[in-house]
């Protein structure tokens, strides 16, 4: 296990600023997930802990030891790829093993070693195959096997699923989150995907043009996210955006776009007066709108669908209200048409609030 | 039991042949030809290697022996003092005999230089080449772009134009005439060849193998030996053929820099047999099949590493 510090971390191609003043502790055991859409630094974030990419500016410690210069094979990380880089040449027995020879381990405890991690990963009757004749999940599990049977202090993962099928992804997955548990190592992973950052992290990094935009648990990432960019990226169907103002309605405040009036209380009560006059964007998750019960919160309103999407085991619907356009999740058993008028309510505490110019969530 | 009904089927039209044919028998045609093309010269040379001197110039062509005369191998290889004088040459029909020229006996020497050379140029050069490739394609360093470009710049320059500062240099360095002058010659001309063989092949594979060997425990040079050389073999053994082969044939430099048999190579001693005083035309075939052996030999030994897809199943394709 090992404790990651990273201390104003920046990464310069050239003109081009890849990562930015990153500031990140990453502890012991831990499971982190670095999250973002393609090209944000998170993998260059990745790349400069495994040593693989010389940092710009900052300081990179390990265990309170610096490692600014120290080259990847003496740093004991373990690295998955996207793309399994598995040595072509070489067996699936001598690919797991190939770690382990470079650090000179005894014959018999690489033997012992490699066919525990084949057995834990349910590749034993694949040893004597080349990578060329395994499928892509097989070669991912070799490519785990690779790195867990060199005990490191750090795993490191660069989207190992994102070249897996659907059904593969999912119990790969459940590899990975069930290797983390049993392992306890430090786990440094990076995706695209937020069902999988979900799923796996004890915490996320968002990342956007190489910076950081949020770090929390997932709980606080999806309930509680920072700003527009956070609030957009986790989420499917994504949160409803509104653009709109604070408005005085009675003694209170409320926010409205057209024939959407929605009143504030309490906290968002609260982070409205601030605001002041200033224009809000209205955050709002599909499964946060009520349709199934009239009463109680911001009122009752109506909205006619346009649009039905069913999924199976849910359905997703735009409907509009005036001229804002919304998207709803229902439970399979709801009936939707379009055309159908919908009546829904927002119960307290679910709506999230941005200032419109920056994009940052209003304080409390 | 028939479970058709109706009208027997209509029975096909009958089709000309020739419009399916025709062009197949043009590309049969064709290739013949160029087999023919291509090996003909070679078969002639075997042939004629074993044929007597009157069997070579007798009109219309001689192609196959009547009978295997191995005279001249045994003369290469078990050179006897019985060389061909002037006098013994006027007393024979010309037309009859098998003249071992006077130079024969540096055949076999020429052969041993052509080998010594041209192995320690190909090991030099997967050597020299395999690092440089390696560190220009992977390693991301200050004057890389600079290096490559001067080093591919070098092989602008004809041959022709560097004969003469070798040469200077050599006979500075007391060298002319020797094997070694011949490896610094011929490492210098191959060199940038073979790097920018082994650059191109290093640059198509996948970076995350370099990175997976280096998060694996690899120094620079592990990932060389046990990933970039396993993997680039193809291109490896296609520069050590083409270094080797390189310097088995190179005869403008090997003319200028040698004059004993102490550096001289198979092509300038072959050469010589021409204005040998008894020219014999099947012994200088001979000696044309014994130069062309080795190469040959060389080429189906290590045929079976050219072949691609070396990187199946490394990464996701």
């Amino acid at each position: 296990m090992a404790h990651i510090s990273c201390s104003h971390l920046s990464k310069n191609f050239g003109a081009v600023s890849v990562v930015r003043d990153l500031n990140l502790e990453v502890h012991d055991g831990e499971f982190l997930v670095l999250l973002g859409p393609s090209g944000c630094g998170k993998t260059t974030t990745l790349n400069i802990i495994a040593g693989l990419e010389d940092l710009s500016e900052g300081e990179l410690r390990f265990d309170g030891k610096l490692v600014n210069f120290v080259p990847p094979h003496m740093r004991n990380i373990a690295m998955v790829f996207q793309s399994y880089a598995l040595y072509p040449q070489k067996s699936v027995y001598d690919n797991i093993a190939f770690g382990l020879t470079l650090a000179r381990t005894p014959r018999q405890e690489i033997d012992q070693r490699v066919r525990a991690a084949a057995a834990q990963l349910e590749i034993a009757h694949l040893l004597d195959r080349k990578p060329g004749q395994l499928s892509g999940g097989q070669r991912q599990r070799v490519a785990l096997g690779r790195a867990i049977v060199r005990k490191p202090s750090v795993f490191l993962m660069d989207e190992p699923l994102s070249n897996l099928d659907a059904s593969l992804r999912v119990s790969t997955r459940a590899l990975i989150k069930s290797l983390h548990q049993a392992l306890r190592t430090t786990f440094v992973y990076v995706t695209h995907d937020q069902a999988e950052a979900m799923t796996l992290a004890d915490r996320i990094v968002v990342m956007n043009q190489g910076v950081v935009q949020q770090l929390g648990t997932p709980y606080e990432i999806y309930h509680a996210p920072r700003n527009v960019f956070v609030a957009a990226f986790l989420g499917s169907p994504q949160m409803n955006f509104v653009e709109g103002s604070i408005q005085p309605r009675g003694a209170a405040l409320a926010f409205v776009q057209g024939t959407l009036v929605l009143p504030l209380e309490g906290d968002d009560l609260l982070r409205a007066r601030r605001q002041g006059a200033r224009p809000v964007l209205l955050g709002l998750r599909p499964e946060d709108i009520d349709v199934r019960q009239g009463g109680g919160g911001c009122g009752l309103m109506e909205a006619l669908i346009t649009l039905v999407a069913p999924l199976g085991s849910e359905t997703h619907v735009n409907a509009r209200v005036g001229e804002v356009e919304l998207v709803l999740r229902l439970d399979k058993e709801t009936p939707a048409a379009v055309g159908d008028v919908l009546q829904f309510s927002i119960p307290r505490g679910r709506i999230h609030l941005f200032d419109k110019e920056t994009g940052i969530v209003l304080a409390a | 039991m028939n479970v058709l009904s109706g009208p027997a089927p209509a029975q096909a039209p009958h089709k000309p042949i020739w419009p399916v044919l025709a062009p197949k028998l043009v590309i049969l045609t064709g290739s013949l030809l160029f087999l023919a093309y291509v090996l003909g010269p070679i078969y002639w040379v075997f042939a004629s290697s074993m044929m007597s001197e009157s069997e070579i110039v007798s009109k219309p062509p001689n192609w196959v022996p009547d009978e295997l005369n191995l005279q001249n191998f045994r003369s290469i290889f078990f050179y006897s003092e019985e060389k061909v004088t002037y006098e013994t040459r006027r007393a024979t029909d010309p037309t009859a005999g098998s003249f071992v020229p006077s130079a024969a006996q540096n055949l076999v020497p020429a052969l041993l230089n052509s080998l010594t050379v041209g192995a320690w140029v190909a090991a030099l050069n997967i050597l020299l080449s395999l690092t440089a490739a390696y560190a220009i394609a992977r390693i991301r360093f200050r004057g890389r772009n600079a290096a490559l470009y001067s080093i591919l710049a070098t092989r602008v320059i004809p041959d022709i134009a560097l004969v003469v500062p070798l040469f200077l240099v050599m006979r500075n360095l007391d060298l002319v005439d020797s094997k070694l002058a011949l490896v610094i010659s011929y490492l210098a001309i191959t060199l940038p060849f073979t790097m920018y063989i082994l650059i191109n092949y290093f640059e198509s594979i996948p970076v995350d193998l370099e990175r997976a060997a280096r998060a694996d425990g690899c120094s620079h040079f592990q990932v060389l030996w046990h990933v970039f050389l396993p993997i680039g073999m193809p291109a490896v053994v296609a520069s050590l053929l083409f270094a080797f082969l390189s310097s088995w044939n190179e005869f403008l430099l090997a003319l200028i820099l040698t004059s004993t048999i102490n550096g001289q190579t198979l092509p300038i001693v072959i050469s010589g047999f021409v204005f040998d005083f008894t020219t014999s035309f099947s012994f200088i075939n001979a000696a044309g099949v014994v130069a062309i052996i080795p190469p040959v030999l060389l080429a189906i030994l290590f045929e079976r590493h050219i072949v691609g897809g070396l990187t199946a199943g490394a990464v996701k394709g």
